[in-house]
């Protein structure tokens, strides 16, 4: 059985076009049966694409919530697509997914996903979705529409046209606060506040010395987000007081070139940070991990310069984090080890004194801060006599965790935190999360 | 764990859990297989595959995270060869405000300070070239940034001076005096005294590469809460900054600029810190400035306007001490009239020679006869006030106590226990000795470097043995001085030519400069005056 699924893998690397066809209309089976998964007699939830998938997002608004999962194809050639997955349940409860409307013919990949997640409208029969690639794009959605229906494209926003520049955007955040807000990262070192029912930007500001990977709304603003990217820190911004950023987190020498595969003329000081995640319960936490790092980081503003926990557990690299919905201490993870883990931080391993603040470096509000940067202290403790440790260091370890075929490429959360749509080599897959 | 866990062993898949359709794939599979093996040649084998992952130009899997953040360009010009993206065309960040390029063709502002943006470059010769990574700090200098040296990928500190004949100059003797105590006197970097890597010209503008450090000793006290730091903490601070002094004194150059905020950790890791900012220093026989030293930390002899010397670091080293243990300024006054009088209200008095000779004596002092002797008295606040033509605040009390004896041995504890346990005691006693050493008004009794290097707070010997022995030179004193009145015929040097002859040296040893200096081509403009120094 290894062998011939090692020899079947490494063919389809090299076969020509037909037989790749054939095979991919025979992985297309939303019926396949994986035993090595689950228990006898336990359905699989799943879908098999033609392509590799990234970016993902499942639906949390509306009468339609649960049912629909979007996701968007990394092909390295100018046919890719974002393709709606409809999650269909029977009468035996049992589910499976099927292919519904899709977006073809796009040039780039996507790299990221995120349905509308405003409650208004909600009863409607249609739904707007939001992708980035070179472009800020708008799609609308119309789930009574044939499965066949194509994906209408009803904005592309770019600053393009204003800034000569062609620069890839690497994701972006939808306001919950007030949804006609937009925040976009980009490699050329920006972020941009889109209006989108203006279909303005309504500022783009230099967030980042190097390019910008992440971003995401605080909970409860419109105005404060924050940011990470390849100089391997978060920064807060207040669109009030744009004059200035608050670094809140920024890695040390431990995250320092840990390989050499940077190709620019100057490698950052600190590794970069790739993902963050919000918590949208506390608007004071969220989750970031670092390039080439297995473990998560744990950050509280209230807090600045280091993290406050680092998840340890990943034996690969991790390549996706994301705040449980409604949760402020509950999250999921997925990396290069084929793991997805569930973690509670109100669970310690270990329990030790909550950190406490010793220090008077700058507490940042929600207004902002007056100072630019805050310089790192948690090494100045070992030189006071009463010095408490800032970062206590708790050990966890995960509530939960499923071992699946391949790296585990990006995850999304369903809107009543019972599912977690993974994404690994071409597949799709629904894990039941249990309550 | 849940019971109802998906996670089941590869090994636990029972047979008979095959399905029919299992059994079909699995035919279709083998055929696939059979086809594959007489078309290609086997693959050689990595060192650990990665299934569905592109692989790098070096080698490693990138995956699909990287594809779409780190290496996202890559992916888009894979996608469409005619895409194409440059971070040169990436908006630029401002570094120095105000930002609008003034003066030098528009890369000067109004202040006269070059413009830094973030990513730009600083020098233009091969193997000479800094990428601006962030700002560090400005002064009345110009300004200093982080950059990147990339040719060695070091992180490094460039002072960036600003556009103007003054600074120019008293920076080519910065520059001087550090590539002599670099060079000669501390090559193995030793000594606590910050390293200049190189210097050349950018767009007119001098720029000094030094060694990159972290925080300053002002900034370490202010995220302490401004509470003292522990004495045995101090102490190592001390030891690092006597070994500096020491070799200033033996190069004879004065710092003239020691302070919290020039004396900076190595790193976060370590208490090791380094002496910087030697833009005020001078050597011994070429003090031209009496405008010198900052505030709190001015000597009295810079003060009452005297001939100095090294000895002024050792004052401002003394009030540098005390600051680390108390956590604030030992002497915070608000005017050099307020300083003089903190420091008056403390220590007394300086000896009436010093006020003899001091050119501004008469600013700070009335002077009249008693007994047939010239007298000096502080003239009160309102009398200065009056004559000066401007309204002096008194001094804020910082200290419930006015001894440095009380102020030190009060300073309370950070634990529930009130009272001092007899060896911390002694130890602050040890420690009050020490840094009277430093604080001594009188220059020609103030202590050496290498006198306070075998204090008892340094060499850990016992204070109280140490107080012991304080005493026996006494008597060798006293009976010195009853040989000196049998033989009748020896006078007492007087201070004047005691003060000469401290001051007879050989002459300064030329500066060898290692490196011709860039050249510099002033401005057009010279009316502008310079900033005040303070």
């Amino acid at each position: 059985m290894t062998d011939l699924r090692r020899n079947r893998y490494s063919i389809s690397a090299g076969v020509g076009k037909s037989v790749l066809d054939s095979l991919g209309k025979f992985y297309g089976s939303p019926k396949r049966q994986l035993p090595n998964k689950f228990e006898a007699g336990k359905e699989y939830t799943g879908y098999n694409a033609p392509w590799i998938p990234f970016a993902l997002d499942w639906l949390k608004q509306g009468k339609y919530s649960s049912e629909w999962i979007a996701m968007g194809s990394l092909n390295e050639e100018p046919n890719n697509m974002i393709q709606l997955l409809k999650l269909i349940t029977g009468d035996d409860g049992n589910s499976h997914l099927e292919k519904a409307q899709a977006a073809t013919d796009l040039e780039y990949p996507v790299t990221k996903l995120l349905w509308n997640p405003s409650s208004v409208g909600s009863n409607t029969d249609s739904q707007l979705l939001a992708s980035t690639d070179q472009q800020l794009r708008l799609w609308k959605t119309d789930f009574e529409a044939g499965i066949d229906s194509p994906l209408l494209c009803q904005a592309s926003l770019s600053t393009h046209v204003k800034t000569h520049n062609n620069a890839p955007l690497t994701s972006f955040d939808w306001c919950k606060t007030d949804p006609s807000y937009i925040v976009v990262s980009s490699l050329d070192t920006t972020c941009t506040v889109w209006d989108i029912v203006a279909q303005q930007s309504k500022t783009q500001l230099i967030a980042h010395d190097k390019e910008v990977y992440d971003v995401a709304f605080l909970k409860d603003s419109i105005n404060v987000f924050v940011s990470v990217g390849a100089d391997g820190s978060v920064r807060m911004f207040d669109l009030r007081s744009l004059d200035h950023s608050t670094i809140i987190y920024e890695g040390d020498s431990t995250f320092w070139k840990r390989n050499g595969d940077y190709t620019n003329a100057s490698p950052p000081v600190s590794a970069p940070l790739l993902r963050l995640s919000a918590c949208d319960s506390d608007v004071n936490l969220m989750a970031t991990f670092h390039h080439n790092s297995s473990d998560v980081q744990m950050i509280d503003i209230r807090v600045p310069g280091t993290a406050y926990a680092t998840l340890r557990g990943h034996k690969g690299d991790v390549n996706a984090v994301k705040w449980m919905p409604g949760s402020k201490s509950k999250l999921a993870t997925c990396g290069d080890d084929c793991v997805v883990s569930l973690w509670d931080l109100d669970q310690p391993v270990n329990p030790s004194p909550a950190p406490t603040l010793s220090v008077s470096g700058t507490t940042p509000g929600m207004t902002g801060s007056t100072s630019e940067y805050v310089t790192p202290v948690s090494s100045v403790n070992s030189m006071r006599e009463t010095a408490s440790p800032l970062n206590a260091d708790n050990q966890y370890s995960p509530l939960l965790s499923w071992k699946l075929e391949h790296e585990v490429n990006n995850l999304s959360w369903s809107v009543k935190n019972d599912g977690l749509a993974v994404v690994y080599g071409k597949s799709l897959e629904i894990l039941k999360v249990p309550q | 764990m849940d019971s109802d866990s998906p996670i089941l062993p590869l090994s636990n898949n029972p047979p008979a859990a095959r399905t029919h359709d299992h059994s079909q794939r699995n035919n279709h599979a083998r055929h696939v297989s059979s086809s594959g093996t007489t078309l290609f040649a086997p693959v050689k084998p990595a060192t650990k595959k990665y299934n569905y992952r592109r692989v790098s130009p070096h080698g490693s899997y990138i995956s699909p995270l990287e594809a779409m953040t780190v290496k996202l360009a890559d992916t888009y010009s894979i996608c469409n060869p005619k895409f194409q993206f440059s971070s040169e065309q990436n908006p630029r960040r401002p570094l120095t405000k105000p930002s609008e390029g003034v003066h030098n063709h528009g890369f000067d502002n109004v202040n006269h300070d070059y413009v830094l943006y973030v990513n730009d470059l600083l020098g233009t010769d091969e193997g000479r070239k800094y990428l601006i990574l962030d700002t560090l700090g400005h002064g009345t200098f110009g300004q200093v940034a982080r950059c990147q040296d990339l040719k060695t990928q070091q992180i490094v500190a460039i002072k960036v001076i600003k556009n103007k004949p003054a600074f120019y100059n008293q920076c080519v003797m910065e520059v001087s005096i550090l590539e002599l105590l670099n060079n000669k006197y501390d090559p193995e970097d030793k000594r606590h005294l910050i390293r200049l890597y190189d210097q050349f010209m950018h767009k007119n503008h001098l720029c000094l590469v030094f060694e990159l450090l972290s925080i300053n000793l002002y900034e370490l006290i202010k995220q302490n809460q401004f509470r003292g730091l522990h004495l045995s903490l101090v102490r190592s601070f001390a030891t690092q900054l006597l070994s500096c002094t020491s070799l200033l004194k033996q190069a004879r150059i004065i710092h003239c600029d020691l302070k919290p905020e020039n004396i900076l950790l190595q790193d976060l890791s370590s208490p090791i810190v380094k002496v910087i900012d030697f833009g005020s220093a001078c050597h011994e026989r070429q003090t031209v400035y009496t405008y010198i030293q900052s505030r709190f930390y001015r000597s009295p002899e810079v003060i009452l306007g005297l001939h100095y010397n090294c000895g002024i670091d050792m004052w401002s080293l003394g009030c540098i001490l005390a600051e680390l243990f108390l956590g604030l300024p030992l002497f915070p006054g608000n005017s050099e009239y307020n300083q003089l009088c903190r420091i008056v209200d403390m220590l007394g008095n300086p000896p009436t020679w010093m006020l003899e000779m001091g050119k501004n004596s008469k600013k700070y002092y009335n002077s009249g006869f008693v007994n047939g002797r010239k007298t000096y008295e502080l003239k009160s606040i309102e009398q200065f006030s009056i004559e000066n033509n401007k309204t002096e605040q008194p001094g804020k009390q910082y200290f419930g106590e006015k001894t440095l004896d009380a102020i030190v041995l009060n300073y309370p504890r950070r634990k529930t226990t009130p009272k001092l346990t007899p060896e911390e005691h002694e130890e602050r006693l040890c420690f009050i000795d020490f840094i009277k050493q430093f604080l001594e008004l009188n220059p020609l009794k103030r202590w050496t470097p290498d006198q306070a290097k075998n204090h008892p707070f340094i060499t850990g010997a016992s204070f109280s043995q140490y107080c012991i022995d304080k005493q026996k030179p006494l008597l060798t004193t006293q009976r010195t001085r009853n040989r000196s009145h049998t033989i009748g015929n020896q006078a007492v040097v007087p201070p004047s030519l005691q003060r000469a002859s401290t001051y007879v040296s050989n002459e300064p040893e030329e500066f060898v400069h290692t490196r011709p200096l860039p050249q510099y081509y002033p401005p057009a403009n010279e009316n502008e005056n310079v900033d005040e120094f303070f």
